[in-house]
């Protein structure tokens, strides 16, 4: 069975790579960010369900500082998103698979920088499941 | 006296039908793993009366009893094993490569099915036997990332005999404990 811890090291282990890496300055974490100055992957994924197939809905966002002019790093934001996609969309793994929900949205932080979120689906069959 | 409750599935396993009580004690099980959860029913076809009442009478003359269809049982099983895949198709299974090349003659599986339920009440749980059971198949969900493709069992329940007193009979539920253990009930 999967839990939520999973499923992020799942996704974390389909984008860190080095295309994706050498496009960051800070890192691909888990959950929370390890900089705010930096331009990091996040992912982050708040529960699994427990059935024969199990699904979650983990996000992946992409968090990049604004420019000095104070306007967002569009083209930043826009050049790892296009590079993360193909990792997420339709993989299928031994354990798991992954399709991109949609193509994400961008979202402007509380403190006035931007991130790109990219919700994606998470499958995993559980083998010999019991729980009938 | 102790009461039982039944509910939920803890395994079921299969075997070539039987046709005697003693044939339990034989059989050689084999675990269907993956049971689709709530697919499992055993369905027990009402039987119907139909009364004739006389024109000037207001209770019945006659009443016909007519025993239901045979009882059914029911379940999805979400892993294609190839042992119960032989069990269930007429099939051609190559170890060696995975091959499965599925004839085209169909098969009515006669199979004993044993149920053994989850301990829901006071660590008693029931193993329930139907040493004859004619199984057809189907398939239930699509080919789709989202869902597993359902091997979906129907069962015809059939009859056996039973030991001592000969007669046809249609399945054998035992009380056991959660570590399955003979339960004497002999006394209160």
């Amino acid at each position: 069975m999967k839990d939520a811890f999973d499923v992020t090291a799942d996704v974390i282990s389909l984008i860190n790579v080095p295309a994706v890496k050498a496009l960051i300055t800070g890192g691909i974490t888990a959950d929370d960010r390890g900089s705010t100055n930096l331009v990091d992957i996040v992912v982050n994924c708040f529960g699994i369900t427990n059935n024969p197939i199990q699904k979650a809905s983990p996000n992946v966002n992409i968090y990049a500082p604004n420019l000095s002019s104070g306007k967002k790093d569009a083209i930043k934001l826009r050049t790892i998103a296009k590079a993360l996609i193909p990792l997420l969309d339709t993989q299928f793994r031994p354990t798991f698979h992954t399709d991109v929900e949609d193509s994400g949205s961008l979202i402007q932080d509380a403190d006035g920088n931007w991130f790109y979120n990219i919700p994606i689906n998470y499958y995993s069959i559980q083998t010999n499941f019991n729980n009938i | 006296m102790a009461t039982y409750a039944v509910g939920g599935v803890e395994q079921i396993d299969l075997a070539p039908a039987f046709f005697t009580e003693a044939g339990a004690a034989t059989a050689v099980w084999v675990r269907a793993e993956n049971v689709a959860p709530d697919t499992v029913v055993y369905t027990k076809n009402a039987d119907t009366e139909t009364d004739l009442v006389p024109e000037d009478k207001d209770v019945a003359f006659i009443t016909f009893y007519t025993p239901g269809e045979a009882d059914t049982i029911v379940f999805g099983l979400l892993q294609h094993h190839p042992t119960i895949m032989a069990m269930l198709f007429n099939q051609e299974y190559t170890a060696a490569t995975s091959k499965t090349t599925m004839l085209a003659k169909r098969k009515v599986a006669n199979l004993a099915i044993r149920i053994t339920t989850r301990s829901m009440k006071d660590g008693r749980k029931q193993i329930i036997v139907i040493p004859n059971v004619n199984i057809t198949t189907s398939i239930v969900n699509n080919l789709s990332k989202t869902a597993l493709q359902q091997l979906l069992l129907t069962g015809k329940v059939g009859s056996f005999k039973t030991t001592t007193t000969n007669l046809d009979a249609i399945s054998i539920k035992t009380w056991v404990t959660d570590a399955g253990a003979v339960i004497d009930s002999t006394t209160p």
